[in-house]
């Protein structure tokens, strides 16, 4: 066999026209090049991290501190930045495919217990150890830490200062002054609602389960006893969740349309673009007024979710590093260790307001004080701070509610139940009595 | 002879790849619905036929199913006939049909989601495109999302705005197969264009018509990223349909032997639907007719 290549001569038959000789050339060439990763892999150990956090300035962090570990130490880590609606699918598709990571950043409960059941993660309890935390910021299982954390994610309600001193609103105390405020602010046109008095989603999924049911908790409201009894129906809870909905019910009539498809973005732009006078969210809306509308990040207050006799809740979630286990778990845990007392404070400043410390020595540490943007949030920084070391707020959430730290309550989360009880409630016209009865059955059903 | 043994040796190769990508996975969704598994990484346990008695006692399964029947046939039929109406215009010459043919199917280039995304921007109730429309001439904005009506409305709407210029260009290839002295015969015996598409028209479209219903009707029934773009399933479940069961179940709450069969039972009823489909309008048949 012989190929014609215009402008040489014809080639001497052959593999594909080669000569044994160019061929064997070749093969030897395209046999270094193969070979040669794995060459230089068994000089050091290349470790595989999974990071959700995508911004721009959180992957900086993370490949600056990379860099300089394997100059340092000679491993290698490959960051996989990836968003982390599928991060947890693409860890055990991982795992499953004999190629575990070896660090992932993990926000969801649910994921870590999953990993923590299927015997694949490594506590890091030690590690935790070291410091002090805010209030239920290092949740152990089975008396082990399975997890670093790093920030809260707190719901916080946020408002218009300069709505409310041109209404002369005072920041409310109960759940009462909260609706009263909320009509006030509400600003109607030709039938629609211009302004809403506020956003509490109502959608079917994650954003609706972590922010709209700090009201509920601000009540007391129990979803179960402390052997796992589901007692939303029960007692004094079945009166306080239903006063949760009939307030969520009168709130919901204030609120912009939309609010079955608003979700995490929504809720930031709704409030970024003047179009709801109170929002739920993080920190991380501070840094998208920032971003956005610098005039407004002069002009918001936050407040903790107020109950009907004045009780105060938030509702959270977390965000912190996991360790797999792996044949390298011994290094990824070094190179954690290395992380925290190297990059923790960089890490944190790379989302300087979301990433709320959960560990409480950072609020002392100067470096991370001088940032110019904590300072100028210093205010709203402290009052969040004062949520997680005092006693007046209540912080729990759905998926962290019951006696401990369990699947049980993931199931509940992961399955809408609460978010499904506000939609028949302002969009299936059922009384709240009737939601909460079946939200309590449905919750039976699924732990 | 050597000829022969190269189809073969092809047939066999496509067999065995289809068989290996659609077989494999079909197989381990049907075997993964007799387990009860709550992640990717544990370790599934054999529970026999109870995850099938859990979907099939579950309102949610009929709800979806419902729903899902609802979407697909509302959706087809909205497809076929304004498919077929414009099928028949641009088979007219007049000037600028080549323009107007490629401006028409133009929809069914565009990748879903951006059409879905499209679709939330002109919607979206506080900022949509439609809202400042209707506020001009001082009518207020509906809600869409928050209505079972409008939601599945919706859904309907995009998808056939994206599809019909499939079933207009399928429709359009069969209309230049039919022989125009049909017409001219027909105009001649006195008939009229009524007479003339319920006579000729529909009858030379039946073939392809029928292969048009059939795939709309499979693409449809286990429609998913409109419905997941759109409405997640919203409100209160009135446009969950089986494919968003399914993966709300095994993605979402992790019940993987759950979200399996779904999944299985919804593979099934479509089979079982196109069996009686085909029996009652085999394909074969169409051709000879025609």
């Amino acid at each position: 066999m012989s190929i014609y290549i215009p402008g040489h001569k014809r080639m001497a038959a052959g593999l594909f026209g080669m000569t044994r000789r160019n061929f064997l050339k070749t093969a030897a060439v395209v046999g270094a090049s193969v070979a040669a990763p794995a060459v230089r892999a068994q000089s050091g150990v290349t470790l595989r991290f999974l990071n959700p956090e995508t911004s721009v300035a959180s992957q900086a962090v993370l490949k600056k501190a990379c860099d300089e570990y394997e100059s340092k130490f000679g491993v290698k880590i490959i960051v996989d930045s990836t968003p982390i609606s599928g991060t947890t699918q693409k860890a055990m598709a991982a795992i499953n495919a004999g190629q575990s990571y070896d660090i992932m950043t993990a926000g969801f409960i649910a994921s870590i217990l999953q990993f923590v059941q299927a015997g694949v993660l490594l506590p890091v309890t030690d590690l935790v150890k070291k410091y002090d935390w805010g209030k239920d910021a290092a949740w152990e299982y089975e008396g082990e830490n399975w997890y670093y954390p790093f920030d809260y994610n707190l719901v916080v309600n946020y408002y218009r200062k300069d709505l409310y001193a041109q209404k002369g609103l005072k920041v409310p105390e109960t759940s009462d002054d909260f609706l009263k405020n909320c009509q006030a602010l509400t600003v109607v046109n030709s039938g629609n609602i211009d302004v809403g008095g506020c956003v509490i989603p109502l959608a079917s999924d994650s954003a609706t389960n972590w922010a709209s049911f700090g009201n509920m908790f601000a009540e007391g409201t129990q979803l179960y006893d402390k052997d796992w009894n589901v007692v939303l129906d029960q007692g004094e809870n079945v009166d306080r969740a239903t006063r949760f909905l009939d307030l969520y019910g009168e709130l919901y009539k204030t609120m912009p349309p939309g609010m079955n498809a608003v979700g995490y973005a929504q809720l930031m732009s709704l409030f970024a673009t003047g179009k709801t006078a109170h929002t739920l969210y993080s920190g991380r809306l501070v840094e998208a007024l920032e971003a956005t509308n610098p005039e407004l990040a002069d002009q918001y207050g936050i407040f903790a979710s107020p109950g009907s006799s004045g009780q105060k809740a938030l509702s959270y979630a977390f965000d912190g590093f996991c360790v797999f286990k792996t044949k390298q778990s011994e290094e990824a845990v070094k190179f954690l260790q290395w992380f925290v007392d190297e990059h923790y404070v960089d890490w944190l400043l790379s989302a300087w307001m979301n990433n709320h410390p959960s560990r409480l020595d950072i609020y002392e540490n100067e470096r991370w004080k001088s940032h110019p943007m904590i300072k100028k949030h210093w205010e709203t920084m402290m009052q969040m701070k004062s949520f997680i070391d005092g006693d007046g707020v209540t912080i729990t959430a759905i998926d962290t509610s019951g006696p401990s730290i369990d699947m049980r309550a993931c199931n509940v989360f992961n399955a809408n139940v609460m978010p499904e009880m506000l939609q028949q409630k302002v969009l299936g016209n059922t009384s709240s009595a009737d939601c909460v009865a079946a939200a309590a059955q449905r919750i039976r059903s699924l732990i | 002879m050597v000829q022969d043994r190269r189809i073969v040796a092809l047939f066999v190769g496509s067999i065995s790849l289809l068989a290996l990508i659609i077989g494999g996975p079909l197989i381990y969704a049907v075997m993964l619905s007799f387990y009860s598994s709550s992640s990717f990484i544990g370790e599934p346990q054999w529970v026999g036929l109870s995850n099938y008695s859990k979907v099939l006692r579950d309102p949610l399964f009929w709800n979806s199913l419902t729903n899902g029947l609802i979407i697909a046939i509302s959706s087809i039929v909205l497809q076929v006939v304004l498919g077929v109406g414009i099928a028949m215009v641009l088979n007219k010459r007049f000037l600028g049909q080549t323009v107007v043919r490629a401006i028409a199917i133009l929809p069914y280039f565009l990748p879903t989601v951006v059409a879905c995304l499209v679709a939330q921007w002109i919607l979206e109730p506080n900022y949509g495109l439609l809202k400042s429309a209707l506020a001009s001439i001082g009518v207020g904005m509906l809600d869409w999302s928050s209505h079972a009506f409008t939601a599945k409305g919706t859904i309907v709407l995009v998808s056939v705005w994206l599809w019909t210029p499939f079933v207009v260009t399928c429709v359009l290839a069969g209309l230049q197969t039919i022989p125009t002295q049909l017409y001219e015969a027909a105009r001649v015996d006195g008939a009229g264009a009524w007479r003339q598409f319920w006579h000729i028209t529909i009858p030379g479209l039946r073939s392809v018509l029928i292969v048009v219903i059939l795939l709309r009707g499979i693409w449809m029934f286990n429609k998913f990223d409109v419905i997941w773009l759109l409405t997640k399933g919203g409100p209160l479940n009135q446009t969950e349909t089986l494919p968003t069961l399914a993966y709300r179940k095994s993605f979402l709450e992790y019940n993987l032997g759950g979200g399996a069969a779904v999944a299985t039972i919804s593979f099934l009823i479509l089979a079982g639907v196109i069996l009686i489909y085909l029996r009652l309008f085999p394909i074969d048949d169409a051709k000879q007719g025609r």
